[in-house]
């Protein structure tokens, strides 16, 4: 997970988090309500009990991202303020796609652990 | 792939929506903002303290910004422009790099691809024929009459001969005939004019795969008797018959002189086609085909002309070459007796045959050898230069580089950058060399048409560089010389900046700058830019010496003495009317001369029967001198030129005297036959004794009475100025008629050989030119019958004589122009970069005390040390190639001392004045700017 304090770095290298999770984790908190930007990322916040604080220059680039995929698509409203915002919301393919890659990352996550429970159980 | 195409067309649409998205985008940022202020003030701080952590999470706008629109592709486009934008207005900032660096580049791609583009044509590229490397010839050897010499060679055969080998080969499908008459007249409203062109087996053009403009070419039929058809060209077309569209069913009525007559005899032939401009079998420029038919005299002739044949389909050269052997030891047995019984050299075949092409690009091969290296090295040079220019430009942009780093510019970035300056470089300089290719080519082609008129453009278009007109620039060579010389420049553009980029230390000191600290990390002089100056002044001192070679063999021949003099002399050739006979003729010859004469302005008129440069030669029998017999002097190779005159002529030509008299206009029919020989005539047969007063047997009849020598004229160069010359002996045309009739010879023996071309000339005090009018008037007032042929000043013909030397010298020099040029701007360069470098040790050294001079020797001293080097280097390299250029250098020695001395000389001047500026430039630095500011 990228730190706050560093939002320039955009090396991916160095994060926990890879480009393709982040998109599904997005994905998957587009699928309870449509959201704008920040309301985004304040859900993963909250859904993670606050271990997942994706910043700004994480954030926008992987919605322009799903919308040029077609994963989702942002439509302009009003929020309570009278401002302008851009909420976005999943498209068919986009629930499509959370469905597999969901089932997908699963899969993985029980190999790894299977894994892993392996080496502890060796000693 | 759906994917794919849905992200391009997404992209594009946000390129042309670029300004709404971006608002969008702060929109959307600002919102992020507001929502993050309000969440911050719910957790309950205040309005300040929320609006900074609102910020804070945010974190740097223009990053967010950036990252965005790095997740899709347009802003690769984006970022492309706005390089291309900053590079625009870079090069603009330093002209003179950018102007140097693309006339470089266009220079090196235009020059070297329009001469690769003619030796191409001429040497690589298939003749423009049908198959064309099955074409043939048969060629039978003789030893030479001196041992050493070249093989005597002969390509033709008699129509017997060859439609006998045409019956027998196996290996050959087809052969065809050819035969050149040189004197063939067409009637025209101006009196005859005169036409080349050819007599042909009527199967040529479809051997050669060639069709008609209009109209079609020849084919078995016309061999029929009474079929009296003709082919002819696009230019006789234009020229007699006005370019008419019904030009087909037209006819021509042709008549050949000479030897030859009765081929042709003037009865109307009918024009079945025009041939394009671009066939040029078997001679370039000719006017007409005429079939061979069955029953013409050409048939039965036993004159030979010229045959080719095409290999049969799967045969090898060597299975021809056997059964050439075969079938030509049959028709031709081996005389037992004679200069043709003289046995071979081993391994020598007496019958082979030959690749056509071979035979007519041969000449042309050691001269294109030469330009081919020619243009490597001037590649070379060019690829030196640019990267020569750019490194100079990369060392000291480090600077710049290093900050932009330092800001976070990616080095992805800063390279492509540097990659798209490079390449608008190359574009502008690709650009230019087209350009330039094309303009040269067309150049090409100018400088090498003689302007000759008439008979003159048989005897010198055609061993000019063959097929010139074909020559247009080829592709590929743009390419390689596009490709190498731009590879280059985007090469050396970035490597100067790739330290920089890797290398945090080289950074830190680039950025600290400081002219101590400087001058450690990025040097004032660089090894490799050093290398590159010194070689490509070496590469320049081969093409300057080559140059200098080619262009004094040039200058000699134009400055040599041809012992006859052309100034002031106006030559013409007429053309009379078949039916004259010679008697007549005779009476036009002298009349025309007495009314000349009287011309004011004219100091004197003369006639001959083939006036210089024409290349006509003729030998009429055995020259016997006193003491010897006809036997001994058969076959011998110093038998004299007969040439036939007018008793004025050789004065008038500007000959030298050098024993006994002139003719007298007394030495006539009646006169005891009287001749003059020429230097070379007396050293080799009278042994160096004085000849005149001796009397000879000219044609080795012994059984008729002798002719007495009067004089001896110096040797003149007569059928081409680079050869040397040969015994001639000259008769006054009057005598040798009564001579040749009393021989009883045919006829048309004597028109050939005591008129031939009825050619004249006029010398005037003034200019030449301004006779034509007037001399037209009189030839005309004397026979309206006659025609005019080539009028023009001698000294025309003499400068189209040498158009073939004066191209190739053209070309080198202006390959050596260029490469003089190149290398004067790249010496440039490295010491304006030199001096820029060392600007705060000049400030230190001037303020020390050194005077102007002393820094000019320092600047001008690397300089020099180059130039030395590179010297050496190129003298030696020239000295080791210039043996390829022997063949065609005339008077002048690969090794020629002068040459190489002249040079070094004029280059060293050269390198040193452009020296001068940049150390002049040294001098102005004020010390105490120059100590302050770096």
């Amino acid at each position: 997970m990228r730190s706050q304090d560093d939002p320039g770095s955009k090396d991916s290298k160095d994060s926990g988090l890879i480009q393709g999770t982040l998109d599904l984790l997005i994905l998957q908190t587009l699928s309870l309500e449509p959201l704008h930007g920040y309301g985004i990322g304040l859900r993963l916040e909250q859904l993670s009990r606050g271990a997942l604080r994706v910043n700004a220059g994480s954030l926008f680039p992987a919605f322009r991202r799903l919308e040029r995929d077609g994963q989702i698509v942002g439509a302009w409203q009003l929020t309570e303020n009278g401002r302008r915002a851009k909420y976005y919301s999943l498209t068919r393919t986009g629930r499509s796609t959370l469905a597999k890659s969901t089932k997908e990352w699963e899969k993985q996550a029980q190999a790894i652990a299977r894994v892993l429970r392996a080496s502890l159980e060796a000693l | 792939m759906r994917r794919a195409l849905r992200r391009l067309l997404l992209g594009v649409r946000a390129l042309v929506h670029r300004g709404r998205l971006e608002r969008d985008l702060d929109e959307e940022l600002d919102t992020f903002l507001d929502a993050a202020t309000e969440r911050y003030q719910q957790e309950g701080r205040s309005p300040d303290e929320a609006r900074r952590a609102a910020r804070l999470a945010l974190g740097s706008r223009a990053a967010v910004k950036d990252h965005v629109r790095d997740a899709s592709w347009e802003s690769m486009v984006q970022d492309t422009w706005r390089d291309v934008v900053y590079g625009y207005r870079y090069l603009r900032q330093h002209r003179g790099f950018a102007a140097a660096a693309v006339l470089t580049l266009g220079l090196g791609i235009g020059i070297s691809t329009s001469v690769f583009s003619v030796v191409n044509t001429v040497l690589v590229q298939a003749l423009p024929y049908k198959d064309a490397e099955h074409l043939v010839r048969v060629v039978e050897r003789a030893a030479p009459p001196t041992a050493g010499a070249a093989l005597l060679r002969r390509i033709s055969m008699r129509w017997p001969e060859m439609a006998e080998w045409r019956a027998r080969s196996a290996t050959l499908s087809e052969m065809a005939f050819t035969l050149t008459p040189p004197i063939t007249l067409m009637p025209s409203s101006e009196g005859a004019v005169r036409l080349s062109g050819a007599l042909v087996s009527a199967n040529l053009f479809t051997m050669l795969g060639a069709t008609a403009a209009l109209g079609r070419t020849l084919d078995v039929r016309d061999e029929a008797s009474g079929a009296n058809v003709v082919v002819i060209s696009t230019a006789a077309w234009q020229r007699y018959f006005g370019g008419r569209p019904d030009i087909v069913g037209q006819t021509a009525a042709l008549k050949t002189l000479g030897p030859e007559s009765g081929f042709l005899d003037g009865r109307p032939l009918t024009i079945v086609g025009v041939m394009p401009p671009t066939f040029d079998y078997p001679v370039p420029y000719a006017d007409y085909w005429a079939p061979i038919a069955e029953d013409s005299r050409v048939r039965r002739w036993p004159g030979s002309g010229l045959v080719i044949g095409r290999l049969a389909a799967g045969v090898s050269v060597e299975a021809a070459a056997d059964e050439a052997n075969a079938i030509g030891e049959g028709l031709r047995p081996r005389p037992t007796s004679g200069p043709l019984a003289r046995p071979l050299p081993a391994g020598v075949r007496r019958f082979d045959v030959e690749s056509m092409k071979e035979q007519t690009v041969a000449a042309a091969r050691p001269a294109m050898r030469v330009l081919s290296i020619a243009v490597g090295v001037l590649l070379l040079i060019v690829c030196a230069n640019v990267a020569g220019l750019l490194l100079a430009r990369g060392l000291s942009r480090q600077r710049e580089i290093a900050v932009r780093v330092a800001l976070g510019a990616g080095r992805g970035r800063v390279i492509r950058q540097l990659l798209t300056e490079s390449g608008m470089l190359a574009v502008a300089g690709g650009a230019s060399g087209i350009l330039i290719a094309a303009v040269f080519i067309n150049a090409l082609r100018v400088v090498a048409s003689p302007n000759a008129q008439g008979p003159f453009l048989i005897s010198f278009g055609g061993s000019m560089v063959p097929r010139l007109h074909e020559v247009s620039i080829d592709p590929r060579m743009l390419g390689i010389a596009a490709a190498t010389t731009v590879l280059t420049a985007i090469i050396i553009g970035v490597i100067p900046s790739l330290a920089l980029l890797w290398n945090d230390r080289a950074r830190g000191t680039a950025l600290l700058g400081g002219g101590s600290a400087q001058r450690g990390a990025v040097p004032s002089r660089s090894r490799l830019q050093d290398t590159l100056v010194a070689g490509q002044v070496a590469l320049a001192t081969i093409l300057l010496v080559g140059a200098g070679l080619v262009i004094g063999s040039f200058g000699k021949l134009v400055l040599l003495d041809p012992g006859w003099n052309a100034s002031g002399l106006l030559t013409f050739y007429l053309t009379m009317p078949q039916e004259y006979d010679t008697d007549r003729r005779a009476v036009v010859v002298t009349r025309l001369l007495e009314d000349l004469q009287t011309i004011p302005g004219v100091e004197g008129t003369g006639f001959t029967y083939a006036g210089p440069l024409l290349g006509l030669v003729d030998q009429y029998g055995v020259f016997v001198p006193p003491g010897k017999t006809v036997e001994e002097m058969r076959g011998n190779p110093d038998n004299p030129q007969l040439r036939s005159v007018s008793h004025e002529f050789l004065e008038t030509i500007g000959a030298k005297l050098i024993a006994g008299r002139w003719f007298a206009p007394s030495d006539d029919a009646g006169a005891p036959p009287v001749l003059i020989v020429n230097r070379s005539a007396a050293q080799r047969l009278f042994g160096g004794q004085d000849p005149v007063g001796q009397l000879v047997h000219f044609d080795g009849r012994m059984d008729l009475p002798p002719q007495r020598i009067i004089g001896v004229v110096e040797d003149m160069r007569q059928a081409r100025l680079d050869r040397e010359p040969v015994p001639q002996m000259f008769l006054d045309y009057r005598q040798l008629l009564k001579l040749i009739r009393d021989r009883n010879e045919p006829v048309a023996q004597q028109e050939r050989l005591v008129f031939g071309f009825h050619s004249f000339v006029v010398r005037t005090a003034s200019n030449p030119s301004a006779l034509i009018a007037t001399v037209r008037q009189r030839i005309h007032s004397v026979d309206s019958n006659l025609g005019i042929d080539a009028m023009m000043p001698m000294e025309q013909l003499v400068i189209a004589s040498l158009t073939r030397q004066r191209f190739y010298a053209t070309l080198i020099g202006v390959f050596a122009a260029t490469a003089a040029a190149l290398s004067a701007i790249g010496i440039y360069g490295v010491l304006a970069f030199s001096v820029a470098r060392r600007t705060s040790e000049i400030g230190v050294r001037m303020a020390l005390g050194a005077e102007a001079r002393t820094i000019r020797l320092l600047i001008l001293r690397r300089g020099l040390g180059l130039l030395a080097a590179g010297l050496v280097l190129g003298l030696g390299g020239a000295a080791l190639l210039a043996r390829f250029l022997d063949t065609m250098l005339y008077g002048v020695k690969p090794l020629d001392p002068t040459t190489y001395i002249s040079t070094a000389i004029v280059f060293s001047v050269i390198v040193t004045l452009a020296g001068w500026l940049p150390a002049r430039r040294a001098t102005r630095v004020d010390p105490l700017v120059a100590l302050r500011c770096e």
